[in-house]
């Protein structure tokens, strides 16, 4: 089925509504990369998602986009809390997937000639691949405190410091998670991987930033020029992905009950004010907040690698986090809608929040600045560091892009990649990269993904969020 | 030769199968989930277990079947390459099910399943033959 698609200017392509649409939907791209998107089934996903109950002005998708299931990848809804709904495939099953990044006193010069040093110590020291358990197992009561606490029950026990809470997205912590709501299933499926990075698209990265677009925001983000970041990306892992599963299941047949028309089962939803609405706004605050544990102990675990490989004091080295957002939730925020202030359930599904310099959301350390975007490329290109803005509170319920998006699916990235050798390619790049898993280098090459470059240049040309900083790949670490 | 074959879809693993008969087609469903995970010619049947599955119509209980079996995998460890279907009806599935732990040193998971999605799932008959498509998320 082709979707419509009325251009409105050079980053706005509008779907209008029809049939069973409740809103237009809304779709951030340009024109090169509108060609991607309309391969395949992401705009139908995005009129699918504006056919739901409640939903406020548009179904909105980002330039980092592509068909996903239920909601697109890059999908962003807003829901009335009287008449929406809210969707676990408008969340996904990584629950508060999403990415952190630190920085560091060192420059390129001194961490380049160690780094495959650096990354084999990373490598040993956390575990990634698929499956993977880690050192930690929890028995219920503790992992139960995990799922309240989040990052915090990490800082409890020394794996981190209270600075490290302020600069996290909700100081790491959901508010409203309840353990009653979360199956037995996935209890036992996240009491041994808390401190796990996985498999997939997950990874760890050390960076350094090649360059600066705003002096004043990448000075506050403690960035500067050649200066080593590290970039986490993970999850919630098999906690994360049973609870959506679970709820999938009983969502289905509470949309059956309510007469709510689903254009797609994986759409599977509640009203929010219902019970199961409610309750699975509960289990994925627990996902949500074992995410943060989870991204929190791995960042200790890489503070302590860097420590040893380069024989430095803490002083000397400056390994602090930046920011660490999340790009796979729902939350109960406050937008104004229509001129009304109001309380509303955004989704963001593959899309990262962006809020500007004094909104009571961002944290003290950076209310002046904004609040710090992460936005991972892939291995061989680069990342960027972007700060949130006025515009993407007023168009996008305060929502901007999180990544470069895949253009071509794991099995034609494979095929792609036959009689290669990524590895030497990348490292031809000067980019040192161990792995886990057997195909998730070809799976996960560069090819496979949309330039980050230019999903970036239309958020930052959209008014959605500002470029701060560009950083390059030094050594990664795949799951 | 495991009768499944991959369609395209941009961030997952979209899969047909086909069989001559409804539970055949469960068994085909089955058998690609784990051959996908860790290749069903390495698991050897070494005990069995019976899996149950239930779901409103016949496309939500392949679905669930699936899902049962995926965490029999996920939260159990378990690899099977045997599926003998007790119970079949619209609405739910009793299957024997054989095969082994997964251990290290034997096993390699080659592809992380994290969820079977009820995204474009379709159950259709051709003729003399059942087929369905899933959406695997990985």
């Amino acid at each position: 089925m082709t979707i419509p698609l009325k251009q409105i200017d050079a980053y706005r392509w509008e779907i209008p509504r029809t049939g069973k649409m409740r809103v237009p939907g809304l779709i951030f791209t340009d024109r090169e990369m509108l060609e991607d998107i309309q391969q395949d089934q992401g705009p139908t996903q995005v009129a699918n998602v504006a056919t739901l109950p409640g939903i406020i002005k548009h179904s909105m998708a980002m330039p980092d986009m592509h068909w996903g299931y239920g909601f697109p990848i890059g999908g962003v809804a807003a829901f009335d809390l009287d008449e929406g709904v809210v969707s676990p495939g408008g969340v996904g099953y990584d629950i508060n997937c999403g990415c952190r990044l630190m920085r560091t006193e060192l420059t390129a010069d001194r961490v380049q000639p160690n780094i495959e040093k650096l990354v084999t110590a990373l490598f040993g020291s956390i575990p990634s691949g698929v499956g993977s358990s880690g050192s930690i197992r929890l028995n219920q009561k503790e992992q139960k405190a995990v799922l309240v606490k989040g990052a915090r029950w990490a800082v409890e026990r020394s794996m981190g410091t209270e600075d490290d809470l302020m600069r996290t997205e909700d100081y790491g912590r959901m508010e409203g998670a309840d353990p009653g709501v979360v199956s037995d299933r996935a209890l036992v499926r996240g009491r041994d991987q808390l401190g796990t990075l996985g498999s997939g698209n997950h990874f760890i990265e050390v960076a350094v930033t090649e360059e600066i677009y705003d002096e004043t925001a990448a000075r506050a983000f403690g960035l500067f020029t050649g200066g080593v970041v590290v970039f986490i990306h993970s999850g919630s892992r098999g906690l994360g992905y049973q609870i959506c599963d679970d709820f999938l299941k009983v969502l289905g047949k509470v949309a059956a009950r309510e007469g709510i028309e689903i254009p797609d089962r994986q759409l599977a939803c509640a009203p929010l004010k219902s019970r199961e609405g409610r309750d699975y706004l509960a289990g994925m605050a627990c996902a949500a907040n074992y995410a943060w544990a989870n991204r929190q102990i791995m960042m200790h675990w890489t503070r302590e690698v860097f420590l040893r490989v380069f024989e430095a004091s803490p002083a000397a080295l400056k390994m602090s986090l930046v920011y660490d957002v999340c790009h796979n939730i729902a939350k109960i925020e406050r937008h104004e809608v229509d001129g009304k202030t109001r309380d509303i359930c955004v989704h963001r599904k593959g899309a990262t929040r962006s809020l500007p310099a004094g909104h009571p959301l961002v944290g003290e350390v950076y209310r002046s600045i904004g609040q710090p975007i992460l936005i991972p490329g892939d291995m061989g290109t680069g990342s960027y560091v972007l700060v949130g803005t006025e515009g993407a509170l007023k168009e996008t319920f305060g929502s901007t892009c999180h990544g470069a998006g895949r253009v071509l699916s794991r099995t034609a990235a494979v095929k792609a990649a036959r009689g290669r050798s990524i590895r030497n390619e990348l490292l031809g790049r000067g980019i040192f990269v161990m792995t886990g898993g057997r195909d998730s280098l070809a799976e996960e090459m560069p090819d496979a993904y949309k330039d980050v470059d230019r999903v970036v240049e239309v958020v930052h040309g959209a008014g959605l969020s500002r470029k701060v900083a560009r950083t390059r790949p030094l050594g990664v670490i795949k799951g | 030769m495991t009768p499944y074959r991959f369609l395209d879809h941009t961030a997952d693993l979209r899969i047909e199968v086909e069989a001559d008969t409804l539970a055949g087609l469960f068994v085909e469903g089955a058998a690609a989930l784990f051959d996908i995970t860790a290749g069903i010619e390495s698991v050897r049947i070494r005990e069995f277990r019976e899996v149950r599955a239930s779901g409103d119509d016949a496309g939500e209980l392949f679905v669930d079947w699936l899902r049962e079996l995926l965490y029999c995998f996920t939260g159990e460890g378990m690899l099977f390459s045997r599926f003998e279907i007790m119970v079949l009806s619209e609405t739910e599935i009793l299957a024997r099910c054989g095969g082994e732990p997964f251990i290290g040193r034997r096993h390699e998971v080659k592809c992380e399943i994290k969820a079977v999605t009820y995204h474009g799932l379709e159950i259709t008959r051709c003729g003399e033959k059942f087929r369905a498509s899933v959406v695997f998320d990985i």
